[in-house]
């Protein structure tokens, strides 16, 4: 091996640049995405893409640890967050899993025949609230309508109004 | 010959150390980065200067009533189960997750008749956590208890543990995922106080909202170390037990007049 | 002396492979049940909510509690210096392994997520006794191989002395986190007591036993090798003193609970009430399980039949088995008091009434699966190590063993 290497310095530099290409980075990016699907329209991902590939994993876990198990919902790598941004789209406008085959999870999935079991529990495809909880500025909002006397009919209708609005 | 050889050795050596050094920093570097990159500030998240409870008033709850039981299947998803095919009903209905359910008890002595709804009691020193090996079943710094899905491995030892049978396991496969309450087949769950939905606002828990909705107001959720909060208040002004005070839990979940 | 010869167990090939295949399809069955179980979730058991462990933990149980009594042998040859034990050292540590790797394998795959073992060999709660018993569980394992090991090669020999105090110990500690698991439980009344972990350790004994002589009896009756009489009278009062200690123990459980009136109703229910439940206590547990072997064993009219021994010892393995269906699902069907002094009317989670379990074939499978995963541990062992003494005949006249 380093007799080859030797008489061909060559050799060894297509060697590196094979490897540093193993490594992902300097991939393009936009292929993967599914058509339709939010992240198209964005501009780059929560975090730089060899990184995110390499490791949202891990982020992911850090994350739902600190939510399921602190309560602590601030965070910035929710999977929900992941699916609602790249769940496709189908002709009708309607969202499609994000890991059914040829969507977003399965372009590097299926490759590496690494099941991801997320979505044994978790849903594919983008949630709508089914719940009417309201959130932080919702109540905020409530609040101002409180002290302005509206009646309490009111106050809900307007709440429920400003739910799809203020929902992040 | 000798010479030859030293030099061969030598470039070997260069190499193999070139590549150890290279592997290293590649199993280094995402550690190095994952650091950096690392999720929220870590600073949030709920106290533990706040412990949450329901406090039930079983004069207002109703016979026949189950408004509180469809308002937590709604918000959670439950009522999305469906009976897996060719399964006998009367199996189904003892396998089918639920997470409050109503309960009518006479007294043996007196003959009186209380109805009051029956969910996680949140104790503070829940069986179901001691008794989970993997330590999936979790009391969060609030006082809520509930199951870590990600890493509950299905044995039900928790339910066996479980002094109020609050725990359920997930018999089927999941057709219809919800946001608030992701749940899979092979896990175990229960009443989480609808942490999901009070994490991101509300100011009510499912139950209570149906509840109060249908016109009884018999459930109270808040916070219990707080003094002005309506739970103490309403603690102060009528005498509360939990069920089965003699097991010493210190449970969350209080219920008048029964 | 006549020096002890072990040699490995030779029967007639065609009977051998005979045997192994049909175990091993004895097995396959039970993969498939297992698998059966796990892809379509437990709806296809008769494990419900309110009935969570059911056949397959009946099974398993079992095995783990006869796995660490079937050591017993080995710890009474090294420990207690009984010579007439320590020939039956070696495959006595060969049965524990195989019983409890087959016990363990149908409460492994019972899980609701057998898929996430890794995570509980890597993460745990140190309170629960459950993560304290993978621990001494695999630790059982490593333990009694080195104890085999020590008895097997001469260059180690030396250990085997520290090896057999190391494995008794840790036994009785296994025993003890198996009883445990109930014993610690509140909530269930047929649990909350710390007699159950006391009441493993002699069921252990007794089930241990008996398994122990009903496969040596057998292998040897397969191989043409002789037990000598004097060794089996031996095993057979053994057995019968675990048996009557057995009995003792489940007497004062229910003794006690009798006696305590919060606990009046459950007595009831198993010892009168509860149809299937008390059937399998009296006459499975105590009849065939205690009564009768201890006839066979203690009467002076089988004095000299062998088939006596294997009779009785096989009757307290099936009189085990009803035991630890009663402990395990009788305790669960006894509905939880959750409103003392009251009784329930109406709820839609069953409170209050007795549960009902059916267990299903496929649970079924799985249990007998995993005891055929014992019994080809054992005969592989047997017939790939010298485990087996060439003739276990009575020692002569100034002989040891």
């Amino acid at each position: 091996m380093a007799n080859t290497t030797n008489r061909f310095p060559v050799v060894r530099f297509i060697l590196g640049l094979l490897l540093l290409l193993a490594t992902g980075l300097g991939v393009a990016a936009s292929d993967r995405l599914a058509p339709g699907s939010q992240a198209q329209q964005e501009e780059a991902c929560v975090a730089p893409v060899p990184e995110i590939r390499r490791n949202h994993m891990n982020l992911l876990k850090h994350d739902r640890d600190l939510t399921v198990r602190k309560g602590d919902r601030d965070i910035k790598f929710s999977l929900s967050s992941c699916v609602a941004c790249h769940a496709g789209k189908d002709s009708k406008g309607e969202a499609i899993p994000v890991n059914a085959p040829g969507q977003f999870c399965a372009t590097c999935h299926q490759k590496l025949a690494v099941q991801p079991t997320c979505f044994q529990c978790h849903s594919a495809v983008p949630g709508k609230q089914q719940s009417a909880a309201l959130n932080a500025k919702g109540r905020a909002l409530l609040g101002r309508m409180r002290s302005l006397s509206a009646s309490p009919e009111q106050i809900q209708e307007l709440a429920q109004a400003h739910l799809g609005v203020l929902e992040k | 010959m000798s010479e030859h050889q030293g030099q061969h050795d030598a470039e070997r050596r260069a190499f193999i150390g070139k590549s150890l050094a290279a592997v290293s920093l590649a199993s280094v570097a995402p550690g190095v980065m994952l650091g950096v990159a690392s999720a929220s500030s870590g600073q949030g998240g709920v106290s533990d200067q706040v412990r949450l409870g329901l406090l039930i008033d079983t004069n207002k709850c109703v016979d026949g009533c189950t408004a509180c039981v469809d308002g937590c299947n709604k918000e959670n998803g439950i009522d999305l189960f469906q009976k897996p095919e060719g399964q006998d009903a009367d199996m189904w209905e003892q396998q089918r997750p639920q997470w409050i359910r109503k309960v009518k008890v006479r007294d043996r002595a007196t003959g009186v008749v209380t109805n009051l709804p029956l969910m996680c009691q949140h104790c503070e020193k829940p069986p179901c956590v001691d008794v989970c090996p993997t330590g999936a079943s979790l009391k969060r710094p609030d006082g809520i208890v509930m199951v870590d899905r990600h890493i509950c491995i299905g044995c039900r030892y928790c339910m066996m543990a479980c002094p109020y049978k609050a725990r359920s396991f997930i018999h089927s496969d999941v057709a219809e995922k919800v946001l608030q309450a992701p749940r899979g087949k092979g896990t175990v769950e229960s009443c989480n106080l609808c942490a999901y939905r009070m994490d991101k606002g509300a100011d009510q828990t499912a139950c209570q909202e149906a509840c109060s909705t249908a016109g009884y107001g018999a459930i109270i959720y808040g916070d219990l170390r707080d003094p002005e909060s309506a739970i103490s208040k309403a603690l102060k002004s009528m005498p509360s037990v939990e069920l089965r005070p003699d097991l010493d839990l210190n449970n969350g979940v209080r219920y008048t007049r029964i | 002396m006549k020096k002890l010869h072990y040699r490995e167990l030779w029967c007639s090939s065609p009977r051998y492979w005979a045997g192994l295949a049909l175990l091993v399809v004895i097995i396959g069955i039970g993969m498939g049940a297992a698998w059966y179980m796990e892809h379509n979730g437990h709806f296809v058991t008769g494990m419900t909510n309110q009935v969570v462990w059911g056949l397959p933990h009946v099974f398993a149980i079992f095995l783990i509690v006869a796995a660490s009594g079937a050591l017993n042998v080995a710890s009474i040859g090294s420990v207690f210096g009984g010579p007439l034990y320590k020939p039956l050292g070696r495959y006595s540590a060969l049965l524990a392994i195989a019983l409890l790797a087959g016990g363990l394998s149908v409460l492994v795959l019972d899980l609701g997520r057998p898929d996430r073992l890794i995570v509980a060999m890597t993460t745990y709660n140190f309170k629960s006794i459950f993560a304290w018993n993978v621990f001494l569980y695999t630790g059982f394992f490593v333990i009694v191989l080195a104890y085999l090991w020590t008895m097997m090669d001469r260059t180690v020999n030396r250990y085997y002395k520290l090896a057999g105090y190391v494995a008794f110990f840790w036994r009785l500690a296994l025993t003890t986190g198996t009883g445990s698991i109930f014993g610690f439980l509140v909530a269930r009344q047929a649990y909350d007591a710390a007699l159950m972990a006391p009441m493993f350790i002699i069921m252990s004994f007794s089930f241990g036993l008996a398994f122990f002589i009903v496969t040596l009896m057998s292998a040897y009756w397969w191989a043409d090798r002789t037990i000598g009489d004097l060794r089996l009278s031996r095993l057979k009062h053994l057995l019968g003193v675990f048996v009557g200690a057995v009995m003792y123990f489940v007497a004062v459980y229910h003794l006690t609970n009798l006696y305590v009136a919060e606990n009046t109703e459950l007595e009831l229910f198993i010892l009168s009430d509860g149809g299937v439940y008390t059937l399998m206590f009296w006459l499975g547990q105590v009849v065939i399980g205690g009564m009768v072997p201890l006839f066979l064993i203690y009467s002076p009219a089988f004095d000299n039949s062998r088939m006596a021994i294997f009779a009785a010892s096989l009757l307290v393995l099936v009189g085990g088995f009803f035991q630890v269906y009663v402990i395990v699902i009788g305790g669960q069907a006894f509905p939880m008091s959750l409103f003392p002094g009251k009784e329930v009317l109406e709820s839609s989670f069953f409170d209050g009434v007795v549960n009902s379990y059916m267990p299903t074939t496929a649970e079924g499978l799985l249990g007998i699966g995993g005891v055929a995963i014992a019994m080809t541990l054992v005969a592989v062992g047997a017939r790939m190590l010298k485990v087996l003494p060439d003739s276990l005949d009575d020692p002569q006249e100034g002989e040891c063993a």
